[in-house]
């Protein structure tokens, strides 16, 4: 029993290794994804706080490594965006602004994009290598 | 570096979820490996006919020490340093404290006995007072009950209260569990840090899944031989769903599901609440689940197999909390030491490699713990009903693996 359990954890990390390194190789396209065959195109995300909400909450937005990340933030109150990622942004907007700021994010994974005054989460980047 | 914390826990990136493809050749083989168990597996019981454990060795003096060192650190940025959620102190406690725990279990057994400056302090003053058991005996009635209220109260803290990245709240909490620790030692005697402590309790279960140190000494032995030492008392199936209940809603409530929906922090609550109940209710249903036992024994049956519930639980936790560990691991220890370092992402870097880490992980755990509850279901089950008694637990433990890929690949 044991026996099986090692050869299946090495096999899984085997499979895994080939995995990654075919996955560089080949950038495999993903149909959620508007911008998926380009990853130099730009990712805009817009973000509306209106009438003590936030458009999107908690959607998933997906994204890759290096491809520039744009919030397009439109906000009738005094808020604070962050992006918890390493390093993060933190974007402050005031009443009446309409802004965009742009980043990259280097580090696959998944990025929360808060809203700390209201205390939600905007939108989750998934950020695949 | 952690300026922040986000509501769900522990800040910054969490993984990636896991492809779907891995998620079912875990969840195949959890089940082709789970049945070949219940089928093919021997018949006699092999791991629980060890001696009774020994009296535990003395604590050595120099990690006594040590573990005084770490706290006093620890202790000292939390409440000395910076006023606001970037505290090293809170990255201590969150990352260093409760996620290293289980490994440091895992490599070096129950050390967290030896380090715990609670039982030094305690041991201080019982040689002073000459009281070294304490003043009043520990009620054997309370069991494990005390330590699953501060390691909910803890899991509270950090997946539910309203903002985990509060200095003052996390100031409040450690104040009171160090009071509350120490009064306690002091009043009960050691007693109180093997049944009372949160995270003395837990280390001390999670280390009988050590394979290199048992009862205290370096020996390499098979885990499953010592697994079934895990002392049974009141509230030791609460504890273990209080672990893997409030992970497995840690995941939850990082889903889009989840996050799409305003919560009030009652619910917050009361779901935190629900996922560790369902787990515990679960459990005891599934150990109760065979025939050809008194009322007596039945009830006795979810405490006698609780123990095979621990690899689940250790599985699971290093599924989920793996990278936290080793990535934001070192930007608490840079913190910690005010050095400016580079984080290496040893782990998100390598997304296929990780994927098949977690799986693993939670795959192994469930083997393990399918495996050591057949071989307790062979002492006490009825002979006839050795089969069909040990059903309910293995779809169980089939359920809580499920759950637990399925919250690992759509989170």
């Amino acid at each position: 029993m044991k026996k099986i359990a090692v050869a299946f954890a090495a096999a899984l990390v085997l499979a895994g290794c080939g995995g990654s390194d075919t996955g560089t190789v080949s950038s495999s396209p993903n149909p959620n994804q508007s911008s998926a065959a380009e990853p130099s195109e730009d990712v805009v995300v817009d973000i509306a706080v209106k009438d003590g909400k936030v458009t999107p909450q908690g959607d998933r937005v997906e994204v890759k490594v290096g491809q520039k990340i744009t919030l397009h933030i439109t906000s009738d109150a005094h808020e604070g965006v962050h992006v918890h990622s390493e390093p993060e942004h933190e974007y402050e907007v005031e009443p009446g602004d309409d802004v965009e700021k742009s980043f990259t994010i280097d580090t696959p994974g998944q990025i929360a994009v808060e809203a700390h005054h209201l205390g939600v989460t905007i939108v989750q980047l998934v950020v695949r290598p | 570096m952690l300026d922040s914390l986000p509501t769900h826990g522990v800040g910054g990136s969490t993984d990636l979820p896991i492809p779907f493809l891995y998620a079912m050749v875990g969840a195949s083989w959890a089940l082709t490996i789970s049945f070949a168990v219940l089928a093919l597996a021997w018949r006699e019981p092999r791991f629980d006919a060890e001696p009774e454990e020994a009296e535990p060795p003395a604590r050595r003096p120099w990690l006594a020490v040590v573990g005084f060192v770490v706290a006093g650190w620890f202790l000292g940025a939390l409440f000395a340093g910076r006023d606001d959620a970037g505290n090293a102190g809170l990255g201590a406690l969150y990352i260093l404290v409760w996620v290293g725990l289980v490994p440091l279990a895992l490599l070096a057994g129950h050390v967290w006995r030896d380090l715990s400056p609670w039982r030094t302090i305690q041991a201080l003053v019982g040689r002073v007072s000459g009281r070294a058991d304490g003043f009043v005996a520990y009620p054997d009635r309370l069991g494990y009950w005390p330590a699953v209220a501060g390691l909910f109260a803890f899991v509270w803290l950090e997946l539910a209260s309203p903002d985990p990245g509060s200095i003052d709240a996390v100031r409040l909490w450690v104040a009171c569990y160090v009071v509350v620790t120490i009064i306690g030692g002091i009043v009960f005697g050691p007693r109180w840090y093997d049944r009372a402590d949160p995270f003395d309790v837990y280390s001390a279960i999670v280390a009988r899944l050590s394979p290199f140190v048992r009862d205290g000494r370096w020996a390499i032995h098979n885990p499953l031989r010592s697994l079934p030492q895990v002392p049974i008392a009141p509230g030791l199936v609460a504890l273990l769903a209080t672990l893997l209940g409030s992970t497995a809603f840690d995941s939850f409530s990082a889903s889009s599901f989840w996050q799409s929906r305003s919560v009030s922090g009652f619910l917050q609550t009361l779901t935190l609440v629900g996922f560790c109940v369902v787990v515990a209710v679960l459990f005891q249903a599934a150990a109760r689940a065979t025939g050809g036992v008194s009322a007596e024994k039945r009830a006795e049956l979810p405490g006698r197999l609780a123990h095979s519930l621990v690899p689940i639980v250790v599985g699971y936790i290093f599924a989920h909390y793996l990278t936290y560990l080793v990535e934001k691991g070192q930007a608490v220890l840079f913190a910690l030491a005010d050095v400016n370092a580079e984080v290496t992402f040893v782990l998100s870097t390598h997304t296929s490699t990780l994927a098949a880490l977690k799986v693993s992980f939670v795959v192994a755990g469930h083997v393990l713990a399918v495996v050591a509850a057949h071989d307790r279901a062979l002492i006490v089950l009825p002979r006839a009903y050795r089969l069909s008694g040990q059903m309910g637990m293995l779809l169980l433990m089939v359920t809580y693996t499920f759950t637990g890929l399925f919250l690992l690949f759509s989170v």
